[in-house]
Formats: structure tokens, C-alpha cells, sequence
């Protein structure tokens, strides 16, 4: 189904008008498979050719950073430098330069521009859930599970997790875990040599 | 102005943000794994997808959203009758072995996964029927697979409209931004269909 061709997904058939923007489930009129297509007055908008950058006429007028010979029209939110209609970026309602978007992005200093997170706190919570599993059949591995999952939450503590919910209870849980199960498997480690060197 | 002015706290990310209904998982074991969720945010839609330990992010703003559409499928129904064939599978079994008398386990054992796959479709059909959803914007088509159940689907959707018509305008914008329109590149194809 494409909002450029309007198509039933199942049949590919083109649907007519009466089946869009209904309010709520209607069968398609070639395979009768329900469904609902909601358009919206973007699909109807044309997009307007970018902005051309003035030549600098006068020698009073400004020109910008990047290309000397085109006239400023703006200045650039985070660094300061005078744009051209071409250099000029509007992102989340701010006028910026490319130097400057490319360096939020790479700090991350802009989250609208993050498009990836790893999550160390999911990793460690995986390796103690692991060592857990493991504590009782193989002790002499748990507990090393339970220290990385532990350094882990120390090293990455700062870093920022997952975008929706950034607290850091999960990483204090696995810590908390993670010494639980370092404890409880080297119990088992070592009441099992314990129990060779008895016998 | 430092680019950090502009760096908005995670806790004000997650303030600024509405979870909407809707999660599932696509795929299970090693070799796919996503989970999805979806956040309203004044101007957009985030779609955050989390595959293993990486959480990706993706930005739909409400104006430039073209299209939004469900369409029902029949996999709910599908993972319906294989899982009623199981049971009766099962059942087949437990009748033929207290009929026969066989020991103990030959008829626990397939009552036991009787009861597991009969729970399964119970569950199943108490979701109600299963949709593909999709976002459409200009150059990109998004399927929103936590949006997996009609009566999710149809309810986020209508959510979605509401703030998608206050951003863009209804169905009379729509009409005076020149309506719903053959593109050029189907010009001349039959309707077709039966």
C-alpha cells in the first residue's frame, strides 16, 4: 500500500476515492479485504523549490561564511556565522549552519538528530540474568558474568540509555543483582571445592 | 548560542512525549528480535524500535505524514487454526490412550500441551484480529507493527488523526491543497481488479 499509489495492499489494486478517508474500516472494492487509507493534505502539497543564494551587490552587504560571493540573509543560531539562503538550515525551529548540525549531531547534543542508542543496560541486565541461570550448573562462570555486568553499569553509568527512559534504576537493579549472584555463585564455587578437597 | 542550548534533557524528552498503545515484538530467538513502541510529541511521531541492544529512533512530523492505513490480516486467524489443529492433535491423543489404556504419561503429557495450545488460542482470539499498519510520508513507508491488533490499530489511528488534522488541516484542506490526485506515474493504468 503507498500513499503515491493509493493501492490496496493485498490486490494492488488502485483504490477509488469513495474508499479514502473513510471513518472507519471499509472493504476494498476489488478483494474485499477491509481496511482504512487516511490521506492527509501533505499528499495534496507541492514542495517548493529550495532557495537560491543573492550575489553580493554592494560592498556594505554581508556576505556569508561559506561562499563569499553570496549575500548573508541570516546569521546561524549556534555559531554565529552569516548564511546564504543556501547555507541557511531551519531544523526544529532554529536557523543553523551544516558545521553546526553535523556537530550536534555528533555530539549529541541535539536528540532530535539521534537515530540510535546501544543499550549497555539491557547488556548487563542480559549477563546477569545469564549468570543467574547459570549459578546452580556452573558456578565457576556465573560469577564472572555477575563482575562484567558490574563494570558495565560502572563504566557506562553516564552514558545516556534508552531515549524514553533514561533513569538509571535498571542499571542500580542489575548492580544489585549482579552482586547477589557474584555472591551466591562463588558460595556454590567454593563449597564445591570444598567438598573435592573432603573427599 | 552553544549547540547544547538545544539539547533537551532525557527526562524532558520523556515529558514532552505521550507512549501510545500498541507494542509487540517481531520475530523471537537469534535471529530477529524488535521491539516496538510509539511516542507522541507535540510536532511528531517517534517510533522507537529496539532490536537486541540497539535502540533505534525514527521522526514522523505530523506535517509531513501523507497517509496512515490498516489493513486486516489473516494472520491472527491463521495462528488460530494451526493452533486449534494442535488441541484437537492433542486431544486425538488423549483419547487414544485412555481408550487403550496405555500408562500414565502417554495421556498427561498431550492433555498437558492440550491445554497449553488451547490457552495459546484463547489468548490469541482475546487480542481480536491482527492488521498491517502503515505511515507514509513523502520518500518513506513505515510499517508500525506494534500497532499488530485492529482494535489498537484503530484506536491509535484515530488518536494520530486528531493531531495530524490540528497540524495540517481536515478533509477541507485537503480539497483546497488540490485533493486526492492520480500521480503522473499511474497515469493511463487500468483500475484493474475483478
Amino acid at each position: 500500500m503507498g500513499a503515491a499509489s493509493q493501492s490496496c495492499d493485498k490486490c494492488r489494486n488502485r483504490l477509488p476515492e469513495a474508499v479514502l478517508n473513510s471513518p472507519g474500516l471499509m472493504a476494498c472494492p476489488y478483494c474485499r479485504t477491509p481496511l482504512q487509507f487516511l490521506v492527509f493534505p501533505a499528499y495534496a502539497r507541492t514542495h517548493a523549490a529550495g532557495q537560491l543564494a543573492e550575489r553580493v551587490i554592494a560592498d556594505v552587504e554581508s556576505s556569508c561564511f561559506f561562499h563569499s560571493a553570496k549575500k548573508a540573509t541570516i546569521a546561524c543560531e549556534g555559531c554565529g556565522r552569516f548564511l546564504c539562503a543556501l547555507c541557511d538550515i531551519e531544523f526544529d525551529g532554529k536557523h543553523v549552519c551544516a558545521k553546526c548540525l553535523e556537530a550536534g549531531k555528533s555530539k549529541g547534543t541535539m536528540d532530535k538528530l539521534e537515530v540510535e542508542r546501544y543499550r549497555y543496560d539491557v547488556l548487563a541486565t542480559n549477563l546477569v540474568v545469564l549468570g543467574l541461570l547459570l549459578t546452580f550448573c556452573m558456578p565457576y562462570i556465573a560469577p564472572v558474568l555477575g563482575a562484567a555486568a558490574i563494570y558495565i553499569c560502572i563504566r557506562y553509568w553516564n552514558k545516556p540509555m534508552a531515549l524514553m527512559s533514561p533513569g538509571k534504576g535498571r542499571l542500580a537493579i542489575t548492580i544489585v543483582l549482579a552482586l547477589v549472584q557474584v555472591g551466591l555463585s562463588s558460595l556454590m564455587f567454593l563449597s564445591i571445592l570444598g567438598l573435592m578437597f573432603t573427599i | 548560542m552553544n549547540m547544547g542550548e538545544s539539547h533537551t534533557e532525557p527526562s524532558a524528552t520523556r515529558q514532552t512525549h505521550r507512549l501510545l498503545k500498541g507494542r509487540a515484538k517481531r520475530g523471537f530467538g537469534l535471529f530477529a528480535n524488535d521491539k516496538q513502541r510509539l511516542w507522541l510529541a507535540e510536532d511528531h511521531l517517534l517510533v522507537v524500535t529496539q532490536s537486541y541492544l540497539t535502540e533505534r529512533y525514527k521522526r514522523f512530523y505530523l506535517n509531513d505524514i501523507q497517509a496512515i492505513t490498516i489493513q486486516k490480516s489473516s494472520a491472527g486467524a491463521i495462528l488460530n487454526t494451526i493452533l486449534l489443529i494442535l488441541v484437537a492433535t492433542a486431544l486425538v491423543l488423549v483419547t487414544a490412550a485412555v481408550l487403550s489404556e496405555w500408562p500414565e504419561p502417554a495421556y498427561v503429557i498431550p492433555a498437558i500441551l492440550a491445554g497449553f495450545f488451547t490457552s495459546g488460542a484463547l489468548i490469541n482470539a482475546s487480542f481480536g484480529p491482527t492488521c498491517v499498519c502503515h505511515v507514509l510520508t513523502a520518500i518513506h513507508e513505515e510499517p508500525l507493527f506494534c500497532l499488530g491488533r485492529l482494535r489498537t490499530a484503530l484506536r491509535v489511528v484515530e488518536q494520530l488523526r486528531v493531531e495530524i488534522e490540528a497540524v495540517q488541516g481536515g478533509a477541507d484542506a485537503l480539497d483546497r491543497a488540490g485533493g486526492v490526485h492520480e500521480p503522473s506515474q499511474f497515469a493511463g493504468q487500468e483500475m484493474g481488479g475483478a
